[in-house]
């Protein structure tokens, strides 16, 4: 049965489940009639979750993105979209990290100067919504009026790494097999790196009805995806950017190894979206096959995890 | 002295009008102000209390109950929700008849409000049209989209219709009732245009019954951003000129039914003097008392929905400029009491000299709340905002405003024709097309403080166009007692072309009634015959049950019958066995006795010698 079906099936045994219900309502049954009714509702309304539950389609499948093979650009997009970096400053043969951030530009400032002092040229891209980025050795292309979506594809996947605060530029990036760091994630299922190249990093989740900052671990129960809109999100701090892309850098140049921390966060995430597979959410972002990707949470933020 | 009634949706109005109210009963007015909804949310509840306790000729309370609210009805059309939905109660009783016409008012009104925003004055308002169709079931919103967003000749024609429709739906009883008990000079009703509104029926129960009504617009984006006066009263009681533009363009009220008065709700922001000093103010906030700082000032759900990233980045942005005085500014960010709750997750200490004021949770009806609010208009060099009415209240305090067109606001900027008001040609606020335009805009604030001299034609013309020294609250409360003091209307029957149109009109509110829980279609087509199957169900269970009730009893009496019969009879068998029993022991007695008599004489007979007479 195709998802679609399942889709609908749910639909209709949750119409069920409300039409019954509602009958049950009426007082002039008799009792035995509407517990009766009530107990049909309540097994149509199991029915309609078990149906929703088989109708996620999940958004990728881990495995086979894991084992694929890079894409690349056609050659004559990948020689336009040269020139145009070329044309908009980008030095060719410079190692280069693109950069892509949504929430205060402001915070990868010390990540800017590691970075630079590595040797890197940094080139935004992306919305310039963030405010302006400013550093050594930084390109700011995300309010230039010659950047396009091909700018911005050949400067992902040409750079040495890419630090983004989005999930699409992160899934390109593993398309094209460019390491990445991924900022700001709000879960572990979203963002959690599929290729060995990967690394991420978790805003700090504050509970808008107490104040208080949820521990990572939390992130991991089944009660976070229960009502998000409960959530609200403190972006990744200055310090642990910068130590993350110290990360990064370490990774593409010497190899990646995972810590302790980072190797039992690993465990926990698949675990855990095992224990979760009925979690839409967690299915959509097929967290629930025991298999949660090869990449890793950033070692700063790994240590106090679990 | 009149008596005057005051029916607001809930007790949040009462800060709108409370010195017009107290003016009015200081002048020996009766006011009554009676709520549709109670609300606690932001302790309105205490706000009306308190006005209650202020004077003896101020009385409040709860209107009558509703057969259904718009609050029901749309809960009765979430899809989301796993409920039931209300028991079906009997086609016949008027609870059901009542709700039934309730569903109609209430659907009639939904889509009036919801092609209200297919007009091309409403062109970039596609936020405020999407709020409206998301109260509209389901079923009805293709045909609206499809009719309303064609010509303008079929969008007036299906307003028209549903016009009509709503002078056909017949008020209800209680509220007639109510208003004829409270007997009113005047019947004041605010704020009538929220979506869906039910005031609307005080106001066809005054025409009905004859008594004058008016509707007070309580605040600056009540005529353009929410519904239609569905039913226009005898008048229209509001702030300003401009206000008066859209009663007349977009409600079709006559010009001479507009009464303006100011807006009273701010006579307290020109009357204010700070409580404490800036030195004080600032150590109480955590800013630093030698730097002047901005207030930033938050907006309410609907217009900033997620405005802590866009805070942050104008913190970060202030904090970045090349000018070491817009650097150096203090910032304090003053949440909207109403939209506080996500400002859990700002953190004012990345930034230095920034700080959230007042705390998360802080009781707006606190003594406090207002004096500090005042305090930190005053203190701060200038205002900034995304749209909100605490950028007026700045500009009476006389501090610069500004405001920055950001992509995710442009809902509630470019989408809202009051923000106009604030940019336009009298507007008051600077709006800056970027951060970095914003910060040198704040640039010029940071070298002179006098800057705030550009609100004050604003304020004229919209808060006090009576002038700037005269208060709004005694010109609304002499407005009221004028209204107050106009003869009556006449009372204004149903037509005799409405009766005929009743039952075709009841069938058409038994339908919106059932449209209104907003289901798929074919549940509609499906209900009668589940509902005869569970009927048939239900009899046929009543049946088995009267049956089984009956055969028990029978087999219960023969049983009883049966077991009488044996027990009675097994006792008199007993009874029986015992007495032959006894009767023979005693036969067996008696034969003993004789014999050993016998036994006896014998022995005798022997010893004497006799032979044994046997």
């Amino acid at each position: 049965m195709s998802p679609r079906l399942h889709v609908l099936a749910a639909s209709f045994w949750r119409e069920w489940h409300r039409e019954l219900r509602r009958q049950a309502g009426d007082e002039r049954l008799p009792y035995q009639v509407r517990t009766h009714l009530r107990r049909s509702a309540d097994r149509a309304l199991r029915r309609s979750a078990v149906e929703e539950q088989r109708g996620v389609v999940p958004r990728w499948n881990r495995r086979t993105i894991a084992g694929a093979a890079p894409i690349r650009l056609p050659p004559d997009d990948e020689q336009r979209g040269r020139r145009l970096a070329a044309e908009c400053g980008v030095v060719p043969g410079q190692p280069m990290v693109a950069v892509e951030i949504q929430r205060r530009a402001d915070r990868l400032s010390g990540a800017i100067d590691l970075l630079s002092a590595e040797g890197f040229r940094i080139v935004r891209i992306g919305d310039p919504v963030a405010g302006p980025l400013r550093g050594p050795g930084v390109l700011d292309l995300a309010s230039n009026p010659r950047r396009t979506p091909l700018l911005d594809t050949y400067l992902l996947l040409a750079s040495a790494f890419v630090v983004c605060s989005s999930a699409e530029l992160q899934q390109t990036a593993l398309m094209g097999h460019t390491p990445s760091l991924r900022i700001d994630a709000r879960d572990a299922f979203t963002a959690y790196p599929v290729r060995r190249d990967g690394v991420f990093t978790l805003s700090t989740v504050v509970d808008l009805d107490t104040g208080r900052a949820l521990a990572i671990r939390d992130l991991l129960a089944e009660g976070y995806f229960h009502n998000t809109r409960n959530y609200g999100y403190r972006p990744t701090n200055a310090a642990e950017i910068t130590e993350a892309a110290r990360e990064m850098v370490e990774g593409v140049r010497a190899g990646w190894r995972d810590s302790e921390a980072q190797i039992r966060f690993r465990r926990a995430v698949a675990d855990a979206g095992v224990a979760m597979g009925h979690v839409r959410h967690v299915a959509e972002w097929d967290g629930a096959s025991g298999f949660i990707g090869d990449g890793r949470l950033a070692r700063v933020q790994a240590d106090r995890a679990l | 002295m009149s008596r005057i009634l005051f029916v607001m949706l809930h007790p949040g109005f009462v800060r709108y009008y409370d010195e017009g109210l107290q003016a009015l009963a200081a002048a020996g007015h009766d006011v009554h102000v009676a709520f549709e909804v109670s609300r606690t949310k932001l302790g309105e509840d205490v706000t009306a209390r308190r006005l209650a306790e202020r004077s003896p000729r101020v009385t409040c309370g709860p209107t009558p109950e509703r057969p259904e609210s718009v609050r029901d009805f749309l809960a009765r059309g979430d899809r989301e929700a796993t409920r039931s939905g209300a028991p079906a109660a009997s086609l016949w009783s008027r609870d059901r008849r009542e709700q039934a016409w309730e569903s109609l008012a209430t659907t009639v009104r939904l889509l009036l409000d919801y092609v209200r925003f297919f007009d091309p004055v409403f062109a970039n308002a596609a936020a405020l049209r999407g709020r409206a169709e998301k109260r509209v079931p389901h079923v009805y919103r293709r045909w609206i989209r499809l009719v309303a967003g064609g010509s303008a000749v079929a969008r007036r024609a299906l307003a028209g219709a549903l016009s009509a429709i709503e002078h056909l739906i017949p008020p209800n009883r209680a509220l007639e009732t109510f208003v004829r008990e409270h007997n009113p000079d005047l019947l004041l009703v605010t704020p009538l245009i929220e979506l869906g509104s039910q005031q609307v029926d005080y106001i066809k129960c005054a025409r009905r019954l004859g008594f004058r009504s008016a509707l007070c617009v309580a605040s600056w984006d009540n005529l353009t951003s929410k519904g239609l006066i569905r039913v226009i009263p005898d008048h229209v009681v509001l702030w300003n000129e401009a206000q008066k533009r859209e009663a007349v363009e977009l409600h079709g009220v006559a010009p001479e039914q507009v009464v303006i008065t100011g807006a009273q709700l701010f006579d307290r922001w020109f009357e204010a003097r700070p409580s404490r000093s800036r030195e004080e103010f600032c150590r109480m906030v955590g800013l630093d008392p030698d730097r002047p700082f901005v207030l930033y000032v938050g907006s309410s759900v609907f217009i900033a929905p997620d405005e802590v990233p866009f805070a942050e980045r104008w913190v970060a942005a202030v904090r970045a400029s090349a000018d070491p005085a817009v650097a150096r500014l203090g910032v304090l960010v003053r949440p909207h009491p109403a939209n506080a709750r996500q400002w859990r997750a700002f953190e004012a200490t990345d930034f230095g000299d920034t700080a959230l004021w007042p705390p998360i949770g802080t009781d707006p009806n606190a003594p406090d709340f207002r004096r500090d609010y005042f305090d930190s208009l005053y203190y701060s060099a200038g205002v900034v905002g995304i749209n909100t009415s605490a950028q007026v209240e700045a500009a009476i305090v006389g501090r610069p405003v500004f405001t920055v067109r950001a992509a995710e606001f442009v809902h509630a900027q470019e989408g809202t024709l009051h923000f106009q008001y604030l940019v336009g040609g009298a507007g008051l606020v600077r709006a800056a097309a970027s951060l970095d335009e914003h910060v040198r805009q704040l640039a010029q604030i940071a070298d002179d403080r006098s800057a705030g001299a550009a609100g004050d034609q604003f304020v004229r013309w919209f808060v006090r166009p009576h002038g700037i020294d005269t208060p709004a609250a005694p010109v609304f409360a002499r407005a009221i007692e004028e209204l107050a003091r106009l003869p009556r209307p006449l009372p204004r029957d149903a037509r005799w072309w409405w009766t005929p149109l009743g039952p075709p009109a009841f069938v058409l509110a038994c339908m919106a009634r059932a449209l209104a829980e907003d289901r798929p279609l074919w549940v509609y087509g499906v209900r009668p015959f589940v509902t005869t199957a569970i009927r048939a169900w239900a009899l046929a269970f009543r049946v088995r049950e009267a049956w089984r009730t009956v055969a028990m009893s029978g087999f219960r009496r023969m049983g009883r019958g049966a077991y009488r019969v044996w027990y009675e009879s097994s006792r008199e068998g007993r009874r029986r066995i015992r007495r032959a029993s006894r009767r023979v022991a005693k036969a067996f007695r008696t034969a003993g006795v004789a014999a050993k008599r016998l036994a006896r004489r014998a022995e005798s007979a022997v010893g004497r010698g006799v032979r044994h007479p046997l």
